[in-house]
């Protein structure tokens, strides 16, 4: 009995509207292991988590839960049976402490009062051992991304169940809180707990999975043990990886020559920059690398008031003084952060009609759902979005959503591309495509200007990268010496790295 | 150090600025004219206040849940109607139309509660439809009349509820203890109990507080049951008081209410409550009411002074809050 598998998951299906997300999903998670459920975005991952969680009931198929059907129809029935979960919007309440969000409904309850003692005393061990160290009384809202994540997991962890759901849980996280987190996973899994971990990061799944389902339109497409998994099997998961960035594409060739559309930025001071020089021309995707790139794109979009200096865009005039001006001169934004510029509760359609008929200044300025659709329609099919115009932006995955944001702009014919972190959370089937997507920008003439963290994302999409260092231009890399280590050094040191060296030779020396 | 950081703590609270401008309201009023701070006009103000205070605390943890209830001041003047009614109709004894009063309050907040939780229907629109109706039906109940309330002298209602006696020059009603006593209660029932959680959780994140097993709904509909019974009250209470029954008091009240549980602190879109801001909140509207009057400025230009405290008290908690934010 203690054998047998505590998880069963057959046949289960899900839809929402006309969308299908859960088609026929199987799943069997053993007792004491870690499962990863892997998969790209809008796979159907986090509805299985919740139809596990209690939270979306499935239209049909069988759960099994140690070795019994169990009807998981709340929250609580769920936790009734031992079953934890994060899930991807972990649902913290961030106007209130963080010992509030630990226990929220479950709290220590002593002569009607609630036992803050309590409460402290049971979540400190778990706290240390997350590396979690906070101020439990501060309001949570205080926290960054990566504490807040922790602190949804400890809140699962605290009830210790027997089968922990995990949502992508370090989405969120830097490499060494994430490296905390699978030791603790690694440590309670040896105390008998079973985890089923979703994510999309298949060298997370990888290091820490003891089995693995990849799971695709709703479906499991495969299902084996970690150590059985051939080399040929792990290059098919693996195959989005290693395509990733698209070969260059040929620039056209009116685009040759020094006459080409360019920006030029001349002493420009603003935000944490000062006394920035460089020239952007079309046809190149120039990377921004280090802190003050994101300062740079805003004073470029009109999002940020320039303190002193000189910049030409290729229509010939200045800085755009607001959004809408920049939208009108066809300089386009297009940033990574959630919910930016996205009404989700509106159709896919009104979304990429808004820049279109809200801030140009030809054409008709009237909103026609006809040609709405229409445009919408054509963009769908462009750019492999898996939905129907009439559908809430909301309802897609986050790529999905981060390519109704590029549809948008690409419907002004934009000239000038700023890019922020464009790709950032999202799965790496669209992933890729969007860097496919960004490829055809430059190659189709616009100026594209790419700001990202994730510094191989830099050396692997472009032509020549400007590093920043304390608000000044460092220095650029491009050709043979685009590696991230050399970036790395240029961010953070402001120097090349053989003058680093030859810095360091002379002080020892002296 | 740790003393620094403990003065630092009380200004960061969400009560300190109510309770700077109680302060200095007070200091102002008493400034311009001594009587302000006698033991007669303090024991007036008093009488009044606690009265809507009361509806104030229910309104507290109702819109920390994220709703609020426009259908209180009509409720107000509907339930001593009522009672009323059937008392002088020898229906019912007095004690037994007060309770029939609570039950129908009881079941208007039982309705707002339903159609906000059950039909989505927002709370702004579901009170104010049941504002129209309960107002209406106490009009037409009594054919637009005040009723008659002489005979209530003696009954034991009547005592436990606004019973007088002084204690040394100042006159204090039995209301204040049932005032005293529900803020002792709500505030410990929003801070330390685990309703109070649920309450804060339903207001600050629904769908987050639904996925670990709060039942939403129904604490919703239960704050909406207390929300009118606590209007119910305070209008009986106030009936008894003041020897009248009209149905058309408390109109207005409801914004006065909700005035007083922002100005204390409570957030408008729910999540965040406090009792003791709201007890500052009305403090500060009745004592401002009563104080502009004392000191010689028409009575008429109260609501000007009532709209700059509320502008003011917004613009002070957003500022607050956005150097909190930039601080950490």
């Amino acid at each position: 009995m203690s054998d047998s598998p505590i998880l069963f998951v057959r046949n289960v299906a899900r839809r929402f509207g006309g969308t299908v997300v859960l088609d026929d999903m199987n799943l069997v998670v053993e007792r004491g292991s870690i499962h990863a459920l892997v998969g790209e975005s809008g796979a159907g991952k986090s509805t299985l988590t919740k139809v596990l969680a209690g939270i979306v009931r499935p239209d049909r198929g069988v759960i099994e839960f140690d070795g019994k059907v169990a009807t998981i129809d709340s929250p609580n029935a769920a936790r009734k049976l031992g079953i934890g979960v994060v899930l991807q919007q972990p649902g913290l309440f961030p106007e209130r402490p963080v010992l509030a969000n630990l226990f929220v409904n479950r709290e220590p309850v002593h002569n009607g009062l609630i036992s803050r003692r309590e409460m402290e005393a049971r979540s400190r061990d778990l706290l240390r051992q997350l590396g979690l160290d906070v101020d439990v009384h501060a309001p949570l809202g205080d926290l960054g991304p990566g504490e807040r994540q922790l602190v949804a997991i400890a809140r699962a962890l605290l009830e210790n169940p027997r089968l922990l759901l995990l949502d992508d849980p370090n989405s969120a996280l830097d490499q060494r809180q994430s490296e905390r987190l699978f030791a603790v996973l690694r440590g309670l899994k040896a105390r008998g707990m079973s985890m089923l971990y979703a994510s999309n990061r298949l060298g997370d799944a990888l290091a820490i999975a003891d089995q693995l389902t990849v799971i695709r339109n709703g479906r499991d497409v495969l299902s084996k043990a970690r150590q059985e998994l051939t080399a040929s099997e792990e290059a098919m998961i693996g195959q989005l990886r290693q395509s990733l960035f698209p070969l260059p594409l040929r620039a056209l060739p009116t685009l040759a020559g020094t006459l080409r559309p360019q920006i030029t930025i001349d002493g420009l001071g603003g935000g944490i920059l000062s006394a920035v020089n460089f020239t952007a021309r079309a046809g190149e995707i120039l990377g921004l690398a280090g802190p003050g790139a994101r300062d740079l794109l805003a004073l470029l979009f009109g999002l940020r008031k320039p303190r002193r200096g000189k910049v030409r865009f290729p229509d010939g005039d200045g800085l755009p003084r607001t959004q809408m001006e920049a939208a009108r001169r066809n300089i386009c934004m297009i940033s990574g952060e959630r919910g930016n510029g996205l009404m989700p509760n509106k159709s896919i359609a009104f979304n990429m009609a808004n820049v279109v008929v809200g801030a140009r200044n030809w054409g008709s300025r009237w909103y026609s759902p006809q040609a709405a659709l229409g445009r919408a329609a054509r963009q769908i099919e462009a750019l492999h979005i898996r939905s129907a115009p009439e559908m809430p932006a909301g309802s897609l995955s986050a790529g999905g959503q981060q390519k109704v944001i590029i549809a948008k702009w690409l419907e002004i014919g934009p000239q000038v591309v700023l890019l922020d972190e464009p790709a950032r959370g999202i799965d790496i089937g669209s992933k890729q495509e969007i860097y496919a997507l960004i490829r055809q920008m430059a190659a189709s003439g616009c100026i594209v200007l790419l700001h990202s963290s994730e510094l191989s994302e830099l050396t692997g999409l472009c032509d020549r990268i400007h590093a920043f260092h304390q608000g000044r231009l460092a220095g650029e890399i491009a050709g043979d010496e685009m590696d991230v280590a050399r970036l790395l050094t240029l961010i953070t040191s402001g120097k090349p790295v053989d003058e680093n060296r030859r810095s360091n030779r002379e002080s020892s020396a002296a | 150090m740790e003393n620094h950081s403990l003065v630092q703590r009380l200004i960061a609270r969400p009560e300190f600025g109510p309770f700077v401008l109680l302060v200095i309201e007070i200091g102002v009023f008493w400034g311009f004219n001594h009587d302000f701070l006698s033991p007669q006009n303090i024991s007036n103000t008093l009488a009044f206040t606690v009265e809507l205070g009361l509806i104030a605390l229910a309104m507290t943890l109702l819109m920390t849940s994220g709703e609020f209830d426009l259908s209180v001041g009509s409720l107000f003047g509907f339930s001593p109607v009522l009672m009323w009614t059937l008392f002088n109709g020898g229906v019912t004894s007095l004690e037994m139309g007060f309770v029939v009063a609570l039950l129908v309050a009881a079941l208007i907040g039982l309705i707002n509660g339903w159609f906000v939780t059950q039909l989505k229907i927002p709370s702004f629109l579901v009170t104010l439809g049941m504002l129209l109706v309960v107002r209406g039906s106490a009009l037409f109940i009594t054919d637009g009349f005040p009723q008659r309330t002489w005979s209530a002298e003696g009954s034991w209602l009547a005592e436990a509820l606004v019973g007088d006696f002084f204690i040394g020059p100042f006159r204090i009603y039995m209301s204040l203890f049932w005032f005293i006593a529900a803020a002792i209660a709500l505030g410990y029932v929003l801070t330390q109990s685990r309703t109070g959680n649920w309450i804060q959780a339903a207001g600050g994140n629904p769908n987050a507080a639904r996925a670990r097993g709060v039942n939403v709904n129904r604490v919703k509909i239960g704050l909406f049951v207390l929300s009118s019974l606590m209007a119910s009250l305070a209008g009986v209470i106030s009936s008894l008081r003041t020897s009248a029954a009209n149905p058309n008091s408390g109109t207005g009240y409801e914004l006065e209410v909700i005035a007083m549980v922002v100005i204390g602190g409570t957030a408008l879109t729910g999540g965040r409550g406090t009792i003791i801001g709201t007890v500052l909140g009305i403090l500060i509207l009745r004592v401002m009411r009563n104080g502009i009057v004392l000191i010689g400025v028409p009575g008429l230009a109260y609501n000007i002074f009532i709209g700059a405290i509320i502008l003011g008290m917004m613009a002070l908690h957003s500022w607050l809050e956005r150097r909190h934010q930039a601080g950490t």
